[in-house]
């Protein structure tokens, strides 16, 4: 038996040493063992791509959510354009924008950032990326010294905004081609990657070089914790300092709590429920109106996902949010009485009004991973339609693009990034314009295709913004689509961290202004 | 023996190549479209024409035995093929995942073998006592615990409370007791009733009766005789938990932020990664059929008169 027992603790031990990380991270957890006056920020992420190279997908987001990439220019907390790489920038006219590159920046290994070297990070990920939702159409790109020149062929209203997407970090495009490259990229940021590990996590030291002078923190290990129960566990046992995407029903934990300093507020994604314009009776403002009335939304939003109630595609921390009230609020009344003046009743004394003899039971689409919310909301719906005389029948499927092409729905869950790239743009006309790829519900309005093509010539940021309210506000008053709810983002940190702020794109988690006690 | 393990070799093949074409199979006929699965785990509502083009890099518009064969050609090739989910090579994602996965199952099973070997016996020795009502206690509440609950329950303890352990770090020797602990409790609960009663069973054993008669001391008759015997019954179920386990767990590497296969298998499904799932599947089939051969060889030493392939008739 002793035999046996020494057998297993052999085999075990060996087993725990022969799988050890292969790069050993230099900072122990919670400071345990750390050189004296090392200030180590421990962070929790939940989502982590495979590797770090900005062009690819959506990797680049890890670079600028931990404070290892920069981009010229970067849109702030406030959703302001915000030089960074670039310390200044002009648009001389119509298709030329010129940046100042700041004089005394320099990437990870020593090499110097000029206007030649940014080209070369751009110029790479115009080639290279997958992304080209992010591309724009150049003319010409040009370096001298510290003053860099972008050409586009056609004047180009959100060449800005691109720019700032984590696809255009400025990487040194000179050691790019190195194998490791995707995982230790060379960038600019305040921090650099020294071990990173897919699906655990990184360890980041400061730059020392960096650009704005020291950094108030010298080591970030960054965990990748998928669930959001681990998160918040793990912020209070103190093994975490800041946790982003905690759980809505987790944050009373914190708000009360000393110890810990609460952001939240409403990010970029809006829920909504996509209307099949094809379907005869969606035609009827009257009816879409009615389903609008009939759905109490505010206390979807506050009881059943934590999130913010909608009434436009756009959050009120969008400037070009609708600035009026939600045009149809919960008025069971008013819905019934749009129903009957469409003529739609219930003869048969089922419950369910009818259209052409056919009971009115519409088909609610939702994808089966979009989770609990979907089909929760569902549910609360078909029982307020059912005081209202509308059937639901809540279907979850993964064929959705087929379901959504086929038109065999009359409403359809969807989720979406409003304006990634804070600019309304993009979300109007990729999803509501006529004809356009992602309108599936084919949803065509006149108006709404002329704001579209007045965004795609105006230059102008508050004429834009203008523009992108007066498309919300179409969309809402003529119920384009049921807008449900905004997520809430969340982050939390110790209260010894300062220097964190909430953005509203989640493109960025901290930065060089982030400071440990 | 060398025919046995020729056939045993067989079999693996056979094995492996049904797995992955059931898979394969399986994967191919259901409604989702991988495309569109990897795209919009990004917010992303893609465009027709950027699903053509992504489905046309992934090699989706090929017909099924088409895509089967180049797989299959590939496999053969020594190349596990290249996942779209991780942008990284099958072999060097199913390598890395799969030492996180070997050290939390070591782990796993060491602490079972503890608990169950010593509570199981412990059950037998003291039959009808108080000690064994607890013992029984212990193991129905470990097989009716589910492992999410009893995870988040230990985490809440250990970790927020008491501040005994931490989870982040799976390099950490500290970070692989709670995970270990969360797989070991519950699968103990079986175990230690199937020692309980192979144990009770060799105690009625003539030769244990013969034993004692003979005067040997109690705790020889148990590590020389009684033992080996008992265990010989729950081999075969323990090298099925060891294959279990070596597949990984999703649930719990999962609440522990675990970076195994589990895991790794749960978003290959999720975002029908063809090739990341079909190298799982092979991987998998490997363990099994690999593990049933040693639980046969082990056996086989463990009670000679089991002969490979079937009972021999003590005649």
């Amino acid at each position: 038996m002793k035999k046996l027992v020494s057998i297993l603790i052999i085999i075990s031990v060996l087993c725990m040493g022969c799988t050890g990380q292969s790069r050993q991270q230099q900072v122990n957890q919670n400071g345990a063992g750390e050189a004296a006056q090392e200030k180590v920020l421990n962070m929790a992420v939940f989502w982590f791509d495979s590797n770090l190279e900005p062009t690819e997908g959506w990797n680049g987001w890890a670079l600028t959510r931990c404070g290892i990439g920069e981009n010229l220019v970067q849109v702030d907390e406030n959703l302001e354009f915000k030089p960074v790489i670039a310390a200044s920038y002009e648009q001389v006219d119509e298709l030329t924008t010129i940046f100042q590159i700041r004089e005394n920046v320099t990437f990870h290994n020593g090499h110097v950032v000029d206007a030649k070297a940014c080209k070369a990070s751009i110029e790479r990920a115009l080639d290279i990326s997958d992304r080209d939702d992010v591309k724009f159409p150049v003319e010409s790109i040009t370096a001298e010294g510290q003053t860099l020149t972008i050409k586009t062929t056609i004047p180009y209203a959100t060449l800005i905004n691109n720019l700032a997407d984590p696809v255009f970090v400025i990487v040194d495009a000179s050691v790019a081609d190195d194998e490791q490259f995707k995982f230790k990229p060379i960038t600019t940021g305040a921090f650099k990657v020294e071990t990173f590990t897919p699906s655990v996590g990184m360890t980041l030291h400061k730059h020392t070089s960096h650009w704005s002078g020291d950094i108030g923190v010298d080591v970030v290990n960054v965990k990748y914790i998928q669930d959001a129960s681990t998160r918040t566990m793990t912020l209070q046992s103190g093994e975490i300092d800041l946790a982003t995407q905690v759980s809505p029903k987790d944050l009373a934990l914190f708000e009360n709590d000393d110890h810990y300093v609460v952001q939240k507020g409403p990010n970029l994604r809006v829920f909504l429920l996509r209307i099949n314009m094809d379907k005869p009776y969606m035609k009827h403002l009257a009816f879409r109106q009615a389903l609008c009335y009939g759905i109490d939304k505010a206390t979807y939003a506050s009881q059943i996902v934590k999130g913010i109630p909608a009434k436009g595609p756009f959050n009120d921390m969008l400037p070009f949010h609708v600035k009026e009230d939600d045009a149809y609020p919960y008025n069971p009344e008013k819905a019934n009485e749009l129903l009957d003046q469409l003529n739609m009743v219930d003869t048969d004394g089922d419950g369910i009004r009818e259209m052409n003899g056919e009971n009115m039971i519409l088909t609610y689409i939702s994808r089966s991973n979009h989770g609990n919310d979907a089909n929760n909301i569902g549910m609360a719906m078909q029982s307020q339609y059912r005081e209202i005389g509308l059937g639901v029948d809540i279907v979850q499927v993964e064929n959705y693009a087929d379901i959504a092409s086929s038109g065999e729905y009359d409403l359809l869950w969807e989720r979406w990034t409003s304006a990634p790239t804070a600019d309304p743009q993009y979300f109007l006309e990729a999803s509501y314009k006529t004809d356009s790829s992602g309108n599936y519900g084919h949803y065509s309005n006149q108006d709404l295709d002329k704001v579209c093509l007045a965004l795609d010539k105006e230059l102008n940021k508050d004429s834009r913004h203008r523009l992108g309210a007066e498309g919300a506000k179409i969309l809402m008053d003529d119920v384009a689509s049921i807008f449900l709810y905004y997520q809430e983002g969340t982050i939390v940190t110790n209260k010894n961290v300062g220097g964190v702020y909430r953005f509203i794109s989640e493109v960025y988690y901290i930065d060089d202004r982030v400071t440990m006690e | 023996m060398r025919k046995y393990i020729i056939s045993r070799g067989i079999q693996l093949i056979i094995v492996m190549l049904l797995a992955s074409f059931i898979t394969f199979l399986l994967t191919y006929i259901s409604p989702s479209d991988p495309a569109e699965m990897m795209l919009t785990a990004h917010d992303v509502i893609p465009t027709e024409e950027l699903l053509e083009k992504t489905r046309e890099e992934m090699g989706l518009n090929d017909p099924f035995i088409v895509q089967y064969g180049n797989w299959l050609i590939g496999v053969l090739r020594g190349n596990l093929g290249y996942s779209s989910s991780e942008r990284e090579q099958v072999a060097v994602v199913l390598g890395s995942r799969m030492l996180m996965t070997i050290r939390l199952a070591v782990a796993a099973i060491v602490l079972l073998i503890v608990f169950s070997l010593s509570l199981g016996v412990l059950s037998a020795v003291k039959i009808h006592t108080f000690i064994d009502q607890v013992i029984k206690g212990i193991s129905f509440a470990g097989i009716s615990m589910p492992s999410f609950w009893l995870g988040l329950i230990l985490i809440y303890y250990f970790v927020v409370k008491q501040r005994w352990f931490t989870i982040t770090n799976p390099y950490d020797l500290n970070s692989v007791i709670l995970p270990a602990l969360t797989l070991a409790i519950p699968l103990s609960g079986r175990y230690i009733r199937q020692i309980r009663a192979a144990v009770l069973e060799q105690y009625t054993e003539d030769y244990v009766v013969g034993a004692r008669a003979r005067g040997i001391h109690e705790m020889r008759i148990m590590k020389k005789h009684i033992l080996p015997n008992a265990l010989k019954s729950i081999i075969t179920l323990l090298g099925l938990s060891i294959a279990v386990l070596l597949g990984g767990t999703v649930i719990v590497e999962n609440i522990f932020s675990w970076p195994g296969l589990g895991s790794m298998a749960l978003n290959a499904v999720t975002y029908r990664d063809y090739a990341l799932l079909q190298g799982y599947v092979l991987f998998m089939a490997f363990i099994y059929v690999s593990i049933n051969f040693l639980v046969d060889v082990t056996t086989q030493l463990l009670d000679p008169r089991v002969r490979l392939g079937g009972y021999q008739d003590d005649v």
